[in-house]
């Protein structure tokens, strides 16, 4: 099965906006990476949410879920610009617009 | 008068990577209490500054930055990817905690550092507004931009300001999202942005800027701002922070250090000659 890779783009009601752009091969995140113009601390916790979500099952959205709050919970101090549900929101659309048939 | 300020005026406007490694040693020295609130003004020659959470591919035009030498380096700080050159004055305002800013709020920061921005722009003969979260706008075009971090003892705040850059370098180098644009009802970038010279309709030097900007930020925080120099420590952080950060390809890459599209990014980098410190990424 090939790999699909793509982005999405959300704009966030607190006025920022994030990327998430995302590999999906064999039904499997291979990488992802989150971007965007927010403002948040600290700078490398969002690209350890990113390699943490690495190998999670593409349609297990419940998954990705928890661990992207859980996650957010314990090592990002603060988020400016959007909210965590604008994050995981953005995180699920990426991948669940790869995993589309 | 609550108190007195030191002044920098330190800028290596080719070296938009020693830049960024002085915003952040200056910062630092002053959260680690070994230096004085600060507010510093510098420059860049040619260069696209990405926000902390941002790469390079996605946010910047490649082949137009080679082809016009824009250097790309990313900041500490979050927000957008913005463009500099000569005629754009960038400031740094960093307090040590707790600052003036109500519960050392970044939000609150940013209208602060604005008003204080506002303020020097009505000396001048502009009317601006702070937009929130983060802009300063003129006639609903934007003029300023600001960014900011916060930390244990630390509260920062840093944006720039177009003077008279060159809009048509930087409509094509940025590459902005089109949600955004559509957010922000334009569909294109230069019809969001206006520069003072535009907007006063004369020449404004550098000094006149920069002098009224002193008095807007004396007034709205109540204090004295005299010019000062780097210390030995910010001296020795500034060299610390370009060696291992901001000249390296690892840290310009951010969040895309493992992206497939990283070629892209690496070219922009090597071409002004960043160096990788890992033998492999």
């Amino acid at each position: 099965m090939s790999a699909r890779r793509g982005c999405f783009t959300l704009r966030s009601t607190h006025g920022k906006t994030v990327r998430v752009c995302a590999t999906i091969a064999n039904g499997r995140i291979e990488h992802l990476t989150i971007t965007g113009d927010f403002f948040g601390e600290p700078v490398e916790a969002f690209r350890k949410l990113a390699d943490e979500l690495v190998g999670l099952g593409a349609d297990d959205a419940e998954e990705i879920r928890k661990k992207v709050s859980g996650f957010l919970r314990e090592n990002v101090k603060w988020i400016e610009g959007i909210s965590e549900e604008d994050l995981g929101k953005a995180i699920l659309e990426c991948v669940r617009r790869l995993s589309e048939n | 008068m609550s108190g007195e300020w030191r002044l920098l005026e330190v800028e290596w406007p080719e070296d938009p990577y020693l830049n960024l490694a002085a915003e952040e040693a200056i910062a630092r020295a002053v959260g680690e209490g070994v230096a004085p609130t600060t507010l510093r003004f510098w420059r860049n020659a040619n260069a696209v500054v990405i926000g902390a959470f941002q790469c390079a591919s996605l946010e910047v035009r490649s082949r137009e930055c080679l082809r016009h030498g824009v250097k790309v380096v990313r900041r500490f700080t979050g927000g957008g990817a913005v463009y500099h050159d000569i005629r754009n004055l960038n400031f740094a305002v960093s307090f040590r905690k707790p600052s003036p800013i109500p519960g050392d709020s970044i939000m609150k920061a940013y209208e602060a550092v604005g008003k204080a921005i506002v303020s020097g722009f009505g000396k001048l003969g502009v009317e601006a507004e702070f937009v929130p979260i983060n802009d300063i706008q003129v006639r609903g075009r934007k003029i300023c931009g600001m960014a900011g971090t916060l930390s244990r003892s630390l509260l920062f705040v840093h944006g720039c300001i177009l003077v008279g850059s060159n809009l048509e370098i930087l409509s094509r180098v940025l590459n902005v999202p089109k949600e955004k644009l559509e957010a922000k009802g334009v569909g294109k970038v230069r019809a969001r942005v206006t520069t003072l010279i535009d907007e006063l309709g004369r020449e404004v030097g550098m000094d006149e800027v920069k002098d009224a900007l002193k008095r807007g930020f004396e007034e709205v925080f109540d204090v004295e701002i005299v010019p000062g120099e780097l210390t030995e420590w910010e001296r020795k952080m500034i060299n610390e922070l370009y060696e291992k950060k901001y000249s390296t390809i690892e840290w310009n890459l951010g969040p895309c250090v493992k992206c497939p599209d990283r070629e892209r990014d690496l070219k922009i980098f090597e071409k002004f000659g960043l160096i990788s410190v890992e033998e492999e990424l």
